[in-house]
């Protein structure tokens, strides 16, 4: 993908989100997200992370980190992190198959909606702990197990589901693999989640759902790699989109402070709010390095590095994260706790990233795919 | 006292201390007249006013056991706030016709102090009130009232004068909510829910017996009222209760796989807010003992800023321990303990912006300490 090639997608990508952006915005129904779907497609966006050889643009994982810091500025609650940068990363880093090139034609050309039920209720940020289990039959597998909070996963066809075989006489040790299944199969209840940021998640019970040896993506023991590099370049994406709706905080706190007059000037006049806002900025540009670290560990090659740095990214920009939100809050005063300024609506958001996909003291001490800890 | 506790409060009828998120005018209700049958709807007021004379130490006794019994809280306008005022500055008649509705509970009130263009800087509050014969006739605008959608009656700041300092031409008016001209809008706030309105005052007619104290001494009034407030504002009662509740859902094997206390991260984060609670509480007894105005001065400040930020750091390490769950917006599927926790750490943004900011806080305290200084 050539740099002026970038530089069009993300203008129109501006634009698509500021008029896509809102508190009622198009995702709450299923139509409205339909037609939003559509319009992220003609934009090219599902086409961006897959390489030239599957028929995507080949953009580099900069290019996908800028696309969605633009994102996350408006914030566009459209599922693109999660359909296709999670969903459809797993796939992209899936060995070659037949399956596999399905998929990415699907999700390239917007007709494949996918999300990844990779957690599971009661585990918070534990993902390699699955209890979901994939029992060998004649056929292929038979896969149950309660999958929690699938992101994006009220819109999706299809499902990648991380699960762990069960062979007789098993003590839990087991392998974990990828399996596709469809949302509406038989054996497939999902209920719907609304989350506070706004977005929506499923939860999923899997009944003795059968996968055919042609919906295995990745087989047992296969998969760490796979979801290691997906992972961290979800991890990458949301830090970047963190960095746009935390500028968004930023920008609103400087203007706010330098327009509202108490005691016959500006509160941003007072020393106290100044030194608050020089924080704000200095978590803000902390946190947009850490995004081009991880960026650069990202396209290195080398997934150790990539693992450690994109997972530090996350940790740190989730504190710093958290703290802008609180900060911008703080120097808005009531008018940051209403409704009638979209500040809460970038905390949420804030927060939402800070929780979901590891939080910060899960990333400095918790198990990760592809990482072995001693 | 237990037993009462006991029997008003069995075990379905207990309420999350900490919640005056979700309280409504029913339970505020229902909570005061059980306590006035009792003969504690105000123990801290004097026995001449209705009260038990009980001093502040007996009242935090009091309160302590009532958090912990999982009592609501009892709307604090009416009993701690303008109850005082009316009984320590107001007229006889006030007095006759106020203090035994605010007692049982029949009249709830809510506080006309915040303006649009009035916050930290209150003193320049603009809603006017004209004498016009028996009458005052008031006009302006309030904002931020918590429960004025269910208040019955407003004491209200407004200007009555307009020569020397902007602090010299407030009165404090009590106004009945049913008074034509007066209009109430909803504000939506951060966690979703409707706690603050803004009150719209359009020539509305307020008899002059209404007035408290004499015209244009109403600051004095309400810095009493506001000291008052802050005095009261280090809730170590529910903050116990909160911190038990968390500790004991933090390690339940029901909520968690690997409940997290188990963790020794989080033993220490929730020891360290533990030693934070416990100097509140000493702080709390301390400030009972000084008298003279600049140490009352200071240990208002000092509890509010204390408390303010334990309550908020308390809700951050709650939605940390329920992790991902706590982005669940409320509902039947969303584990209570995560719901309560998104709620608490969302609009209890608001501890630090209330009854006078940090940053105000942090001023009176630097104020203090000027005469060491200079």
């Amino acid at each position: 993908m050539q740099p002026d090639e970038l530089q069009m997608l993300l203008e129109g990508a501006r634009r698509f989100v500021a008029r896509h952006s809102g508190p009622d915005d198009a995702t709450t129904s299923a139509a409205g997200d339909a037609a939003l779907w559509a319009g992220i497609t003609e934009l090219g966006w599902p086409m961006l992370p897959f390489a030239e050889s599957d028929g995507g643009m080949g953009a580099d994982l900069a290019a996908v980190a800028a696309l969605l810091e633009v994102l996350g500025e408006g914030p566009l609650r459209a599922p693109y992190l999660e359909q296709v940068v999670l969903a459809g990363g797993l796939v992209a880093a899936a060995p070659p198959s037949t399956l596999r090139s399905e998929l990415v034609a699907g999700v390239m050309n917007g007709h494949l909606r996918l999300a990844a039920a990779l957690y599971e209720p009661r585990h918070r940020h534990d993902l390699m702990r699955c209890r979901t289990a994939a029992r060998p039959c004649d056929r292929g597998y038979l896969i149950t197990g309660d999958k929690a909070l699938v992101l994006g996963g009220t819109s999706a066809d299809r499902l990648v589901v991380l699960a762990r075989t069960v062979l007789p006489g098993d003590r839990g040790q087991g392998q974990h693999g990828l399996f596709v299944v469809d949302t509406r199969g038989p054996g497939v209840t999902t209920r719907p989640v609304a989350l506070r940021d706004g977005t929506w998640a499923s939860d999923v019970t899997l009944q003795e759902v059968l996968v055919e040896p042609d919906a295995v993506l990745c087989a047992p023991g296969a998969a760490d790699a796979t979801l290691a590099r997906a992972l961290n370049v979800t991890l990458t994406g949301a830090s970047a989109a963190a960095v746009g709706s935390m500028s968004r905080l930023v920008t609103m706190s400087v203007a706010y402070t330098a327009g509202r007059k108490q005691f016959g000037r500006p509160i941003a006049a007072f020393q106290v709010i100044q030194h608050q806002l020089v924080d704000m900025q200095r978590a803000l540009e902390a946190s947009r390095g850490l995004v081009a670290q991880a960026v650069a560990a990202g396209v290195s090659g080398d997934a150790t590095r990539f693992s450690a740095t994109a997972r530090a990214a996350k940790a740190a920009i989730g504190e710093h994260a958290l703290y802008i939100g609180k900060a911008a809050i703080q120097v808005h005063g009531a008018m940051g706790i209403s409704e009638d300024l979209p500040v809460g609506r970038y905390v949420r958001r804030l927060v939402a990233f800070n929780l979901l996909l590891g939080d910060p003291h899960f990333h400095r001490t918790g198990q990760w795919p592809g990482v072995v800890t001693a | 006292m237990q037993v009462f506790l006991r029997d008003e409060l069995p075990a379905g009828r207990r309420f999350v201390a900490d919640s005056v998120e979700t309280m409504s005018r029913a339970h505020a209700t229902w909570w005061q007249s059980t306590l006035n049958r009792r003969g504690w709807g105000a123990p801290h007021w004097p026995v001449a006013h209705g009260g038990c004379g009980w001093s502040p130490a007996q009242l935090r006794y009091f309160q302590n056991a009532c958090a912990a019994a999982g009592a609501p809280l009892p709307s604090p306008f009416g009993p701690s706030m303008v109850g005082p005022v009316i009984y320590t500055f107001g007229s006889a008649a006030q007095q006759r016709y106020h203090l035994p509705r605010i007692l049982d509970g029949s009249l709830l009130w809510c506080q006309g102090y915040s303006e649009p263009g009035a916050g930290s800087d209150l003193a320049s509050l603009r809603t006017r009130a004209v004498r016009d014969g028996e009458d005052y006739v008031v006009d302006g605008q309030k904002i931020w009232t918590t429960q004025a959608h269910w208040a019955d009656w407003i004491f209200c700041l407004v200007r009555t004068g307009h020569d020397g300092r902007p602090q010299d031409g407030i009165s404090f008016l009590l106004i009945d909510m049913h008074s034509p001209g007066i209009e109430v809008r909803p504000i939506r706030s951060i966690d979703g829910l409707h706690h603050f309105n803004e009150i719209f005052f359009t020539a509305v007619r307020v008899p002059a017996l209404n007035l408290v104290g004499a015209e244009n001494r109403g600051w004095s009034y309400a810095k009493f009222l506001l000291e008052n407030e802050r005095m009261g504002s280090a809730a170590v009662g529910p903050l116990r209760a909160m911190l038990e509740r968390l500790r004991n859902q933090a390690l339940s094997t029901d909520e968690f796989a690997e409940p997290p206390l188990r963790d020794p991260h989080y033993r220490e984060r929730l020891a360290s807010l533990e030693e934070r609670l416990l100097a509140l509480d000493a702080m709390e007894l301390q400030a009972f003992e000084v008298s003279d105005g600049p140490a009352r001065m200071k240990f208002a400040a000092m509890l509010k800023l204390a408390a303010s930020t334990l309550m908020q750091d308390v809700s951050e390490l709650a939605i940390e321990l329920a992790g991902p769950d706590a982005l669940r917006s409320p509902g039947d599927e969303t584990p209570e303990f995560a719901a309560a926790a998104m709620t608490s750490f969302l609009f209890g943004r608001a501890h630090t912006i209330y009854g006078g900011t940090t940053e105000v806080q942090k001023n009176i305290l630097a104020r203090l300490l000027e005469p060491v200084l200079s």
